[in-house]
């Protein structure tokens, strides 16, 4: 073989075309499965991400699940009578008729009838009033604010009533802004002006 | 994994152009080290391409196109131009002094067992060195092309080519480099 062809065949060797294809070949592979196994790898991170705001979400979702189990409840206090004619706290249960105290008698440096309101599992009560009016009264000063015939108690407390026969307040509880409960008090009163309070 | 559709318009365009495609690398390239490199880069990119673009029906010249960007972006973001020689310029001359003038090119002195050392030694020499013998004896192209082609005269095309011929038959008849 002559000097010319054997200097040809070093070159083809080097740079022989199907052995530098199956190269491009197999380096294009190796470079997809890197991108991949980086993409992976990358991708970790961020699935774990997504993972765990779906396990808090769907956590979350179990909460208000539980939370919307939950019943709301409210508990109502009146100052009512005692046998031996003192004035106590009395939670009201439903369709219990209770005596009010004696608003002239007992209450009488008061602005209203008070009902003491203690919520449970509720962002807070409407309270609206029919035949009627709701009163605030600040201790310390003395001040009585008239509140209207509506009003929303957010935290437990006591709010006055200006009442009449057959005054009727009227509460809903209210969560998630959804309502959870409603329930009517009555202040009914009979011939010798006696006041009684029913829960509904 | 590329398809077959992919693998099939590959293979077209690469056997199509690869040797233009080599020609330009090696004639454009500083180091004969980077003309793998740079030839299958070309090559991945036109597998990409393909990949994403099912309809793609460009030719050679849009190869020749990639080939191009590829060299110049090899060389502005990769600089490889250091060019290892066999020889230092002094043991150059020293070597070419000593290197009988009678010698025969013609003579039959290359055998199949020195082709990987013929391509090593060539590799190391002077980047046009192994321009002029690839053009010479690989594309077949005469010197007077081979001038134009890499912007030298003639005359230096035949006195790389000579040269460097009576250094490789010199070394191969009086053992390898390292005794030079």
């Amino acid at each position: 073989m002559s000097n010319k062809k054997m200097m040809k065949k070093v070159f083809e060797e080097e740079f022989s075309s199907e052995k530098m294809k199956q190269q491009i070949l197999l380096q294009y592979e190796r470079k997809e499965k890197n991108k991949m196994s980086k993409i992976i790898k990358y991708a970790i991170v961020p699935v774990c991400l997504v993972l765990a705001l779906f396990i808090r979400a769907s956590l979350n979702e179990g909460n208000n699940i539980l939370e919307d189990n939950v019943i709301g409840a409210m508990k109502v206090y009146a100052y009512t009578m005692s046998e031996d004619e003192k004035v106590e706290k009395t939670e009201l249960k439903d369709n219990i008729k209770l005596g009010l105290a004696s608003y002239n008698l007992a209450m009488s440096s008061v602005p209203g009838y008070p009902i003491v309101f203690e919520l449970e599992n509720v962002d807070y009560l409407k309270i609206e009033v029919n035949n009627g009016n709701i009163l605030d009264w600040n201790g310390d000063t003395g001040k009585v604010t008239s509140l209207g015939t509506t009003y929303q108690l957010s935290n437990n407390g006591t709010l006055y009533f200006n009442v009449n026969i057959n005054t009727n307040i009227k509460i809903t509880g209210i969560r998630n802004k959804n309502e959870v409960f409603e329930k009517n008090i009555t202040i009914l009163s009979d011939d010798d002006f006696n006041y009684y309070v029913i829960l509904k | 994994m590329i398809d077959q559709e992919t693998l099939n318009k590959f293979d077209k365009l690469y056997n199509g152009s690869y040797s233009n495609v080599l020609k330009y690398v090696i004639c454009n390239c500083s180091n004969a080290e980077d003309i793998k490199d740079i030839v299958q880069s070309v090559y991945l990119e036109l597998l990409k391409i393909l990949q994403k673009d099912k309809s793609f029906n460009k030719g050679n010249a849009y190869i020749l196109g990639i080939t191009k960007n590829k060299v110049s972006e090899y060389y502005r973001f990769n600089y490889k131009a250091k060019i290892v020689s066999l020889f230092s310029k002094k043991d150059d001359f020293l070597l070419l002094d000593s290197i009988p003038d009678n010698v025969d090119l013609e003579e039959e002195f290359i055998k199949k067992e020195d082709l990987k050392f013929i391509w090593n030694y060539l590799k190391r020499k002077k980047v046009i060195i192994f321009k002029i013998f690839y053009l010479y004896y690989y594309t077949d192209m005469n010197i007077k092309d081979i001038g134009i082609e890499l912007n030298i005269s003639e005359s230096n095309v035949k006195h790389y080519l000579y040269r460097t011929l009576k250094e490789l038959k010199f070394i191969m008849k009086n053992g390898d480099e390292k005794n030079v």
